[in-house]
């Protein structure tokens, strides 16, 4: 399983600190592209297979940090 | 009038894809109403943050085309109230600021005009309202009462 988040609109450090905290859930796996941050997912629980990619993209997001008016 | 829909409901996937111009809806509006629809809804954005900005909208539990449709709605108006909050602060910015400025500036002129208050020794001590004097002066003795 593989999520590609857009260098634009997501941050090194928000992924970087997301796998730090679901890294007991699965084997996670991080690559630069030119474009994109792509992240691999494997070995996930059965339980959570369906939902984690999800649920980590949700959590990456939250972490995003910017610049309010 | 033909109205012009910002999104497009994926039946299969059960999902809602929106595409959003940075120009009407600014990146940070766009990440506030993704924040607020977090719990939810699981969200991804992709695309240009100058150009066109993609946000995919999955409701977190199993959604009929109707309720998306629903969401989609709700999303919007998120949407709009969040660019509303942003041009405000926006607008209110040099307001915020001078408020806060002049507040810290006469906290700091408070502090400074105020004088150090030492307490010297033995001042605690001392009678510095000349209480036992005017006793003295009156004939009464100085010291505890005696109870009769």
């Amino acid at each position: 399983m593989e999520i590609n988040f857009n260098k634009n609109l997501y941050s090194r450090q928000a992924i970087r600190r997301s796998i730090k905290t679901y890294r007991r859930l699965a084997d996670f796996g991080f690559q630069e592209g030119k474009n994109y941050f792509k992240v691999s997912l494997k070995n996930a629980a059965p339980d959570i297979e369906g939902v984690i990619k999800d649920e980590f993209s949700n959590y990456v997001l939250s972490l995003i940090k910017f610049k309010q008016g | 009038m033909k109205q012009k829909i910002n999104f497009k409901i994926e039946k299969k996937e059960k999902s809602i894809i929106f595409r959003l111009k940075p120009s009407i809806y600014p990146l940070e509006t766009i990440y506030l109403t993704c924040y607020a629809f977090l719990d939810r809804a699981y969200l991804f954005l992709d695309g240009h943050p100058k150009k066109e900005i993609i946000v995919r909208l999955k409701g977190k539990e199993s959604l009929s085309p109707r309720e998306l449709e629903g969401l989609a709605g709700e999303f919007n108006n998120e949407l709009l109230s969040a660019a509303l909050r942003r041009k405000i602060s926006q607008d209110n910015k040099k307001i915020r600021e001078a408020v806060v400025l002049r507040a810290l500036a006469s906290a700091q002129i408070q502090s400074a005009a105020a004088p150090k208050q030492i307490i010297p020794k033995g001042y605690l001590l001392d009678d510095f309202l000349n209480i036992d004097v005017s006793r003295k002066k009156s004939g009464r003795k100085t010291g505890p009462r005696k109870n009769k």
